[in-house]
């Protein structure tokens, strides 16, 4: 019967792992192409009433003072409060 | 040409108008109006018109406050909210004639003010929406019957709506930008925020933008305008966000950095000059000092330089007298906030 050596096995191991993060990775690219073109195509801002700022999702902060925060939610409508956009 | 460069390593590169034609501007000792003491809390633009002072208090339980200095009377419009008569965000005001308007971003409606009947018991602003048609606009004023605004448009920078028909006409370019992939909504998003105001011979339009730091001057030609020109006093350090956000949080498409310079704070005209405070602060440095200006950059119609004042305190908000010839402008130093008048 066959049984594979300790270290063929440690190289499967390997292989399997290095085949994974590839994988990773292609799926990540992957997704976030189709997130680009979805956002490019699909920003059409609706309008509607004024939103609360919502927590999550964003990478900056609408700090209380000079002018006006503009947001987009994922349904592509806009909100607007008072303040700076400003990026963390 | 403006510099809408994404995240660029660029340092402070600040227009030399900021500093050449200088001239120091003080301000009269007399005459200063403690608004405090009047019961006026949290000011931030003004707009004097002949005894009155129209203050806008945009955190205030009513948004709008006019003094009459002659009879001492505080006269207290729009409270804040979202019903009829009320209104939640004003950034800016404008005089035309004896109209103060201001435009609130929240709803979406112009509200104007008439100086000679404020003080009447009853009486109530005018409020006009613009949003019919599915528009959200960002600014707004009045020229006749038509509506001269700024918003997240794609068809133009400027749309003229008329009342009496509905139409709009949009027209001007939005100004060019060193990211060739910037999307027309993206370009809207990012020269949103402006001052807006009329030559008082009503053929011209001063747009000073906030973030930016950059005018346009457009001539005004029955129902759409045309630019005559274009100043930009810093190359914006702006960050732009594509991607929508996942379940229920919201993403801003245009950020700044903490070290993008804040243009303009505000405007204010003479039939001969148009006079821009400008900040030049940044976040990082100033925080929630940054809407504030020792500087007045005085411009003709055609955009061309003249000079520039220095002023010794932080000031908020600028206006124009022209039966004076004074600038009266809102000191804000450390809380404590002030009428002060400059004299020219």
């Amino acid at each position: 019967m066959f049984a594979p050596s300790k270290f063929s096995v440690k190289v499967m191991k390997k292989k399997v792992i290095i085949l994974s993060g590839i994988g990773i990775i292609l799926l990540t690219l992957l997704m976030n192409i189709n997130l680009s073109k979805d956002s490019e195509s699909d920003l059409s801002f609706i309008n509607i009433e004024a939103l609360a700022q919502q927590e999550g999702g964003s990478s900056a902060t609408c700090v209380s003072k000079g002018s006006v925060c503009w947001g987009v939610n994922s349904a592509g409508e806009i909100g607007v409060f008072p303040g700076l956009a400003i990026k963390e | 040409m403006c510099g809408c460069q994404m995240e660029t390593q660029m340092q402070t590169d600040e227009s030399p108008i900021v500093r050449t034609k200088v001239t120091d501007l003080q301000f009269s000792q007399s005459d200063k109006i403690n608004l405090e003491s009047l019961g006026i809390v949290g000011a931030y633009k003004i707009i004097k018109k002949d005894q009155l002072y129209v203050i806008l208090t945009p955190q205030s339980s009513h948004r709008i406050c006019i003094y009459n200095s002659a009879t001492g009377e505080v006269t207290r419009l729009i409270p804040a909210g979202t019903a009829e008569g009320e209104g939640l965000y004003y950034l800016s005001m404008t005089l035309n004639g004896t109209t103060v308007s201001t435009f609130d971003v929240g709803t979406g409606k112009l509200a104007e003010i008439d100086l000679t009947q404020y003080a009447l018991p009853g009486y109530q602003p005018v409020f006009t929406s613009l949003k019919a048609g599915n528009k959200t606009p960002s600014g707004a004023l009045r020229l006749g019957e038509r509506l001269i605004s700024t918003g997240i448009y794609t068809q133009g920078r400027y749309c003229s709506t008329s009342q009496a028909t509905g139409s709009d006409t949009y027209s001007v370019s939005y100004p060019a930008c060193a990211d060739p992939t910037l999307t027309d909504t993206l370009k809207s998003v990012l020269f949103a925020n402006n001052y807006l105001m009329l030559k008082p011979s009503l053929t011209r339009l001063a747009c000073a933008n906030i973030e930016n730091g950059c005018l346009d001057i457009c001539e005004i030609q029955e129902d759409k305008l045309v630019r005559v020109n274009e100043v930009h006093l810093t190359n914006p350090r702006v960050a732009f966000n594509r991607t929508r956000p996942q379940g229920r949080g919201m993403v801003h498409p245009v950020t700044y950095r903490k070290d993008n310079a804040l243009g303009f704070c505000d405007l204010t005209v003479s039939d001969q000059y148009i006079f821009a405070l400008y900040s030049g602060r940044t976040y990082k440095q100033h925080k929630n000092n940054i809407d504030k200006g020792q500087t007045i950059i005085v411009f003709d119609w055609n955009g061309s330089h003249v000079r520039t004042y220095h002023l010794d305190r932080p000031c908020s908000s600028i206006s124009y007298d022209a039966d004076e010839n004074v600038i009266y402008a809102l000191a804000n130093e450390k809380g404590k906030r002030e009428i002060i008048q400059l004299n020219l």
